[in-house]
């Protein structure tokens, strides 16, 4: 309760009613006496000076008093604070008698409720004072009243009284002239999260603030709560730490809360790789479970893959094919599966199954199942498939049918990190150089590779002038690449794409358009995911159409007020995203439903390199999870809390940091030529050594 | 040799006197820090176990921490303002001893600061002293007016120093970082009773939630740093 602010202050003439007289409506001043009352003042000139009371002459006592309603801030627990000055004739500073509630009585007469101070040493400098109150009951029939009391003559000047439940998390406003609070004082602390604009930052705003209600209320549900934010942070360690408490109670979990206790805690062993530990938990419980279809061999698939008919439903009754292998299943089988009336999957994820199975009995199945799928989601559709029955994947293979139409606007900088990417990297660069929309620059730059991705991004560069070539001096990750190239992009708007993703021709026009229409500032598209041989990944939560972060198109100002990117191998993207969400809001994005991008996910793809990966199954490497915990905690609590040093430090203890390191353009024909000289000195100084794949060098691409 | 410590200002000088009553039957002996008084006052000469500590400075609730302890001794940290129970002291250690094994510390007034703890008041889980709980928590942080621990467990002054208007803050962390579980034992409404204060001991302090308050917070803050009593019992057959 901001005391202050309830008034509308104005200079007011006392409007005599007994001894006292009202300011607004909300406030009231109260004397023992007439005498007191004629040799009152009360000024309140501005809302920058605050609410002056000047006593000339007390007999008696005056009173500021406010009207509280209980029911607005009922709580056991009340804390008041006060900002204010005062003097007494000459002498600095001013001794409030006391400051209470105070409640009606059967006389209508106000008596003592509860006494929040006494003898409150104001000095001439302004003085902040918190109080904390054990409240007795209120009772919602009776009239309660927050007091000051004076009674020597003196000036006091009040700038910010407040009344706070700390169990309600309500504040009314009794009275501010300014905005002074524990958020704005220097030397306090205010933790981001409460004024953040992101959606994640908000539900755990909301769910921190229940944290009093919790002790009294349905503590299991706020724990359950917590730990669904806290997995949605990936701070899996938080979660699971949470739920081992709550396991203590499982005996008393009504059966509904159990199942939804389960699936938290299936989630968060899935990402931990703690599947032993999982099967055992549900062999444990599952008699307090209330999901449908339940078997326990159908339990057992949510960790161990069998591959039964079965485990296609999930205990809740949903589809669970982000657990299992699609390629692990007839054909046969999946058509008798994916006819059944009673499986609510959604048309999407019905003709990507399809496309995911039929495909390994014929391409021409594929192409047709893959094409339902881009035509209702309005994309490109593929013309052919390369029947060259060669050992390249599906993506090599595909044609688009060729644009219609094509675009023009402004430049437009499209990003590509590259690391031994030799046999992608022509694939991932055509298929941007046939974007529909035509003015755009591609900058590849090369992270130092051992193999010969140099050399084929020179040959590209040879062919179209649209491409520029760079080359790092020592391999320094993905994210550095990024903001070195950023500040090479002669565009004003930017986008990135990763050297073994595929690019549909209608991309970078679909994403432009959003920009200029939408008004958001980050545009992404989604992306599917493919093996080899075309299989889609499905992921633990069910989706396999999924938000591609590396997708991301912004103005150049976006990343020069939020950037760079850290200095890291993996998280770089999901924490620039989140910073931009809680610093603009949600309407600072816009994803188009659209599968514009085609990913190979590799062995070579960081996602699912050992050590960095997050794979399908929901699994995250232990790097992975440290990032995101420190980085959601600084995102969430500030600088303060955790600073930036600290967490590069913490990254370089595990060995995910890369120190940025110099880049250098380099001219396509020189590139080629000094490439095939050093080969040749490579043939006469010693045998051809293979790299074997074993370096330690940051992968090419970037993150899911 | 059972010991209580209390620190009090002048400010509650009519609240003192009764704490200390509630609790002079209870222990061997009552040591009360007077910050800002003159001298020590003359009441405390009706309870023999009661020795007054004049400090040559106000220290403010540190008081607490400033007598030296022996290890073996049992630890009653009490508030100036609280009227305990006459079984106060002697469930207190029956608490203890029930976790002795785990060198627990045992508080009625308890906090759990989530591992997002934001810095507000309303972002912690308390269970307050005056009110009933159901069954024993583990938690971050107790409140320093109502803990039991043994002499070994207490941290020197040294540790406690500068952090008046935060020694429960500062005494979480001493028990973190030695390992002691700190358990909010069950009880039942109103088992303590505040007194109607005028004026909260460390009011400044306690509501200003300075940035290096909170540093020290978030040391203690989290789930994660904290085991669920089953394990610290061993008991606990639970999978997780």
């Amino acid at each position: 309760m901001d005391l202050l602010n309830n008034s509308r202050f104005q200079n007011l003439q006392p409007k005599i009613d007994s001894f006292g007289f009202s300011l607004d409506g909300s406030w009231f001043i109260e004397c023992s006496d007439q005498e007191t009352l004629e040799n009152l003042t009360v000024n309140t000139q501005s809302k920058k000076a605050g609410l002056i009371i000047r006593a000339e002459k007390v007999n008696g006592w005056v009173r500021l008093l406010q009207k509280i309603d209980p029911s607005e801030i009922f709580s056991h627990t009340l804390e008041f604070y006060m900002m204010a000055t005062g003097m007494s004739g000459d002498d600095p500073g001013y001794t409030l008698d006391w400051i209470e509630l105070l409640k009606s009585n059967e006389n209508n007469s106000l008596e003592h409720f509860c006494r929040i101070a006494s003898e409150v040493d104001l000095r001439i400098e302004e003085t902040t004072a918190t109080y904390r109150v054990a409240m007795p009951t209120f009772n919602s029939g009776i009239g309660y009243y927050l007091a000051i009391q004076m009674s020597s003559p003196g000036i006091v000047l009040f700038s910010d009284l407040r009344l706070s439940s700390l169990v309600a998390n309500k504040r009314l406003p009794l009275f501010a002239t300014r905005q002074h609070s524990f958020a704005s004082s220097q030397a306090t602390y205010s933790a981001p999260l409460i004024n953040a604009k992101g959606e994640l930052s908000k539900a755990l705003e909301r769910v921190n603030r229940q944290a009093a209600f919790a002790a009294m209320e349905n503590e299991v549900k706020w724990l359950l709560n917590y730990t669904e934010v806290a997995l949605r942070l990936e701070c899996y360690e938080v979660s699971l730490a949470i739920l081992q408490h709550v396991e203590e109670r499982a005996e008393n979990i009504s059966v509904d809360t159990f199942s939804w206790f389960a699936v938290l805690v299936l989630t968060t062993l899935r990402a931990l790789g703690e599947e032993e530990k999982a099967r055992r938990f549900m062999f444990r419980y599952c008699n307090q479970m209330n999901f449908k279809n339940m078997k326990l061999v159908t339990l057992n698939s949510l960790i161990m893959n069998n591959h039964q008919e079965q485990d296609y439903v999930l205990p809740s009754g949903e589809l669970n094919f982000a657990l299992m292998d699609l390629r692990g299943i007839q054909p046969e089988s999946l058509l008798k599966f994916l006819v059944r009336d009673d499986l609510n999957i959604g048309e999407e994820n019905r003709m990507l199954i399809s496309a995911s199975t039929f495909g390994r009995i014929d391409l021409g199945l594929w192409r047709f199942h893959m094409n339902n799928f881009l035509k209702l989601k309005e994309c490109p559709t593929i013309a052919e498939i390369d029947p060259n029955k060669s050992k390249r994947s599906v993506l090599h293979r595909l044609k688009f049918a060729p644009n219609a139409n094509s675009h023009n606007g402004p430049l437009i900088s499209i990003i590509m990190s590259v690391f031994n990417a030799e046999s992608t990297l022509k694939m991932a660069v055509q298929s941007l150089l046939q974007q529909s929309y035509r003015n755009i620059e591609v900058l590849l730059c090369d992270d130092a590779c051992t193999d010969d991705s140099l050399a084929a991004a020179c040959s590209l560069a040879q062919e179209d002038q649209r491409i520029r070539v760079f080359r790092s001096i020592r391999n320094q990750g993905p994210y550095n690449i990024r903001n070195a190239m950023i500040g090479e992009a002669r565009g004003d708007i930017i986008t990135f794409h990763d050297a073994d993703d595929m690019a549909l021709p209608t991309r970078i026009f679909e994403q432009y358009q959003a920009y200029m229409s939408t008004g958001a500032q980050m545009i992404f598209c989604k992306w599917l995911r493919f093996r080899f041989d075309g299989g889609i990944f499905f992921f633990a939560d069910q989706v396999a159409h999924r938000l591609s972060l590396v997708s991301l198109m912004a103005g150049k100002e976006l990343f020069e007020r939020f950037g760079p990117y850290r200095s890291v191998l993996c998280g770089g993207d999901s924490e620039f995203y989140e910073k931009v969400r809680d610093a603009l809001g949600e309407q600072a994005v816009y994803v188009i439903d659209k599968p514009l991008v085609f990913a190979s996910w590799s062995s070579t793809s960081l996602t699912r390199m050992p050590g960095y990966e997050s794979n399908e199954t929901g699994y995250r490497a232990p790097v992975r999870r440290s990032f995101s915990q420190m980085n959601s905690m600084q995102r969430m609590l500030g600088n303060d809390v955790l600073s930036d040093d600290e967490i590069d430090a913490a990254l370089v203890n595990m060995g995910v940091y890369r120190s940025p390191s110099a880049i250098e353009e380099v001219h396509p024909d020189l590139a080629v030529v000094s490439r095939v000289i050093e080969q040749e000195l490579k043939k006469n100084r010693k045998p051809k050594q293979k790299n074997g794949g074993k370096t330690k060098s940051a992968p090419t691409t970037t993150e899911s | 040799m059972n010991i209580i410590n209390i620190a009090t200002f002048s400010q509650r000088k009519d609240q003192i006197k009764a704490t200390a009553q509630s609790l002079s039957h209870q222990a061997d002996l009552i040591n009360i820090v007077f910050n800002d008084y003159l001298k020590v006052p003359d009441w405390i000469l009706e309870f023999p176990n009661i020795q007054g500590l004049l400090p040559e400075r106000n220290i403010k609730d540190e008081g607490k921490f400033m007598v030296e302890i022996q290890a073996d001794d049992m630890v009653m940290l009490c508030d100036d303002d609280i009227i305990y129970p006459p079984d106060y002291v002697a469930t207190m250690i029956s608490q203890w001893q029930k976790y002795a094994a785990a060198e627990a510390i045992v508080g009625v007034h308890g906090i759990i600061y989530p591992d997002f703890f934001d810095g507000r008041p309303e972002s912690r889980q308390v269970f307050e002293f005056r009110f009933k709980l159901g069954s024993p928590r583990t938690v971050s942080q107790l409140g320093t007016g109502t803990v039991v621990c043994k002499g070994y467990q207490m941290p020197d002054y040294e540790w406690m120093e500068g952090a008046a208007g935060y020694v429960d803050v500062r005494f979480a962390r001493h028990a973190l970082s030695k390992g002691y579980p700190l358990i909010c034992i069950e009880r039942d409404d109103h088992w303590l009773q505040q007194q109607d204060t005028q004026e909260n001991l460390y009011q400044s302090a306690n509501g200003k939630w300075e940035k290096d308050v909170i540093k020290e917070i978030m040391e203690i803050a989290g789930f994660l740093r904290m085991k669920p009593i089953g394990r610290i019992v061993g008991s606990s057959d639970c999978i997780l």
